[in-house]
């Protein structure tokens, strides 16, 4: 299995520097940015399998982000973290783009990571 | 209060209704209807109102001059706009029972003025009093434009009635907008407010929770243990200072005020109690501290307390890390000076002025919130305005690329327990 690369944007530092690590595994690659325009701007060289991202950040919205990668790359993986009711719409914005809410409990971004894991090497 | 007789007297008379008080029968006036009367006096009712608008506030300083007129141009213009519809429905409803006149002008002007004055500051009460003096500015020069020499002949009493009837609508439907436009922006506001405040405190609380889960994993280090515990005590901290401004927000709000208990007390052990503790959470910032001079005075130390660890918070969030934030307290017979002074971004001088202002207000428009950081209500700084001015003292910033940013708070020295109020 290849390593699956993680690319993480939340500007509460407190909350990017646990889930760096809580991400951090074997067969796992983690980068984390505090705004969309550095994890913009980090995309295309890191190519993630997934992108993890809040949607609430300064500057550039992690929404806005969502779109750019996703009309650059449509299959992308994109995790949206949002506190509030945003589930409904996050399937407009590209096919492999889900929500997340905040707080998530860890197991909801394993079980996203597993999917992707999955959908990237399929058995 | 200017009065519109003796303003009308010191301009040039524009489209020739003024006349010279010296040779008042010189000229020779068309009958006039209200709407163009209106809009022929439109700079001396605009002067007079203006006069009214900035006693309703100190809010009038956020608003330049030229904004307050022009608004109050648009809306004039539009009602004289709406009054003409009127006429014409009028005309029509006479030989068919016609639908309310609706007027888009009209509507969209007071829609603006409306969302405008929230973001400004007015309440309701105050939006309510500005169309009361716009109406009673244009009656009362209406009413008295013959003896004043803005016309000479005179309508029927059942033409003036009818013109004013059809003032009074312009102006009410125009309100109604307004208030409507008013209560949408109080509401998109609420919501922001609400959406920020779930940013603000779920990130601590999600941040609480993946370290408890990290805490779980039995490989971990004691070095990466104590971190976690370290954080989990930070981010309890930062949720707990919101939760306190916030319910001095709604004290404020709810008219009541922030309330101070004063005792004699030491600001130069209430200084070095604030370091301490912003030392504690922010280990690699470098701070300097000059503390000099008499500062003892009567006052609630623990709301100083609390406006220093926002001041210092505050320089932490955006000050240049590479660079020291610095504590300056001196005191002398004219009273006790903290200053708090920070190198970061200087802050332009549209967002200085707003600063003490809570997000709610200080975000007129969605770049503007961006500016702010989408991460910060800013209510530490409004708060810090409450209690320093709670003190009789006051509270001011500056700041510039060379000399930074730097808050400073002026306190009375008081000495003698406060009269019973």
């Amino acid at each position: 299995m290849k390593t699956l690369n993680i690319m993480y944007v939340e500007d509460n530092t407190e909350l990017r520097d646990v889930l760096t690590e809580m991400f951090a595994g074997p067969g796992r690659a983690v980068v984390a940015f505090a705004t969309g325009e550095a994890a913009l701007g980090a995309w295309e060289a890191f190519a993630p399998d997934l992108l993890v991202t809040d949607i609430g950040l300064p500057g550039m919205s992690g929404t806005d982000l969502t779109r750019i990668v996703v009309a650059k790359k449509p299959a992308q993986w994109v995790a949206l973290c949002s506190g509030y009711e945003y589930g409904h719409r996050v399937a407009m914005l590209g096919k492999n783009v889900r929500a997340l809410p905040k707080p998530f409990e860890f197991e909801q971004l394993e079980a996203l990571i597993n999917e992707v894991n999955e959908a990237l090497n399929p058995r | 209060m200017v009065t519109l007789g003796a303003s009308l007297r010191n301009k040039h008379a524009p489209f020739g209704f003024f006349v010279s008080p010296s040779r008042p029968d010189t000229i020779r006036f068309p009958t006039m209807n209200l709407s163009a009367f209106i809009s022929n006096n439109i700079d001396a009712i605009v002067d007079e109102w203006e006069v009214f608008a900035k006693t309703l506030l100190p809010v009038a300083e956020t608003m330049s001059s030229v904004a307050l007129r022009d608004h109050c141009r648009e809306i004039l213009l539009a009602t004289v706009a709406d009054m003409h519809t009127r006429e014409t429905e009028t005309e029509r409803a006479m030989k068919a029972q016609g639908n309310a006149p609706q007027n888009v002008v009209a509507d969209a002007a007071a829609t603006a003025h409306g969302t405008l004055r929230h973001l400004s500051g007015f309440d309701l009460v105050q939006l309510v009093a500005e169309f009361r003096a716009l109406r009673a500015s244009v009656l009362a020069l209406w009413s008295r434009r013959k003896s004043i020499g803005l016309a000479v002949e005179v309508l029927t009493k059942e033409a003036e009635i009818e013109q004013i009837m059809r003032f009074n609508e312009a102006i009410d439907q125009a309100l109604a907008a307004s208030i409507d436009s008013y209560s949408m922006a109080v509401t998109t506001s609420r919501d922001m407010f609400l959406a920020v405040l779930g940013h603000d405190l779920r990130s601590p609380l999600q941040a609480i929770s993946m370290t408890g889960r990290l805490l779980l994993r039995p490989e971990l280090s004691d070095a990466a243990r104590q971190a976690a515990a370290m954080r989990i005590e930070r981010c309890s901290t930062t949720m707990g200072l919101l939760i306190n401004d916030l319910l001095d927000f709604t004290r404020t709000r709810l008219g009541s005020g922030i309330p101070l208990a004063r005792t004699d007390c030491d600001l130069r052990t209430i200084c070095t109690t604030a370091l301490e503790t912003i030392r504690a959470g922010n280990p690699e910032q470098r701070f300097e501290e000059q503390i000099s001079g008499n500062l003892v005075t009567l006052a609630d130390a623990q709301r100083l307390h609390q406006v220093l660890l926002n001041l210092l918070g505050n320089a932490v969030q955006h000050g240049d890390r590479e660079k020291s934030i610095s504590l300056i307290a001196t005191g002398n017979e004219d009273g006790i000076e903290v200053q708090v002074k920070n190198f970061g971004r200087p802050i332009g001088p549209a967002a200085l002025q707003k600063i003490f202002e809570p997000m709610v207000r200080a975000a007129s428009s969605e770049a503007d919130a961006n500016e702010q950081s989408k991460s910060s209500l800013g209510l530490g700084l409004f708060i810090v305005r409450e209690i320093v001015v709670g003190h009789g003292g006051s509270v001011t910033v500056q700041s510039s690329q060379d000399a930074g940013t730097v808050f400073t708070v002026r306190l009375p020295l008081v000495h003698e327990p406060a009269a019973p109020a």
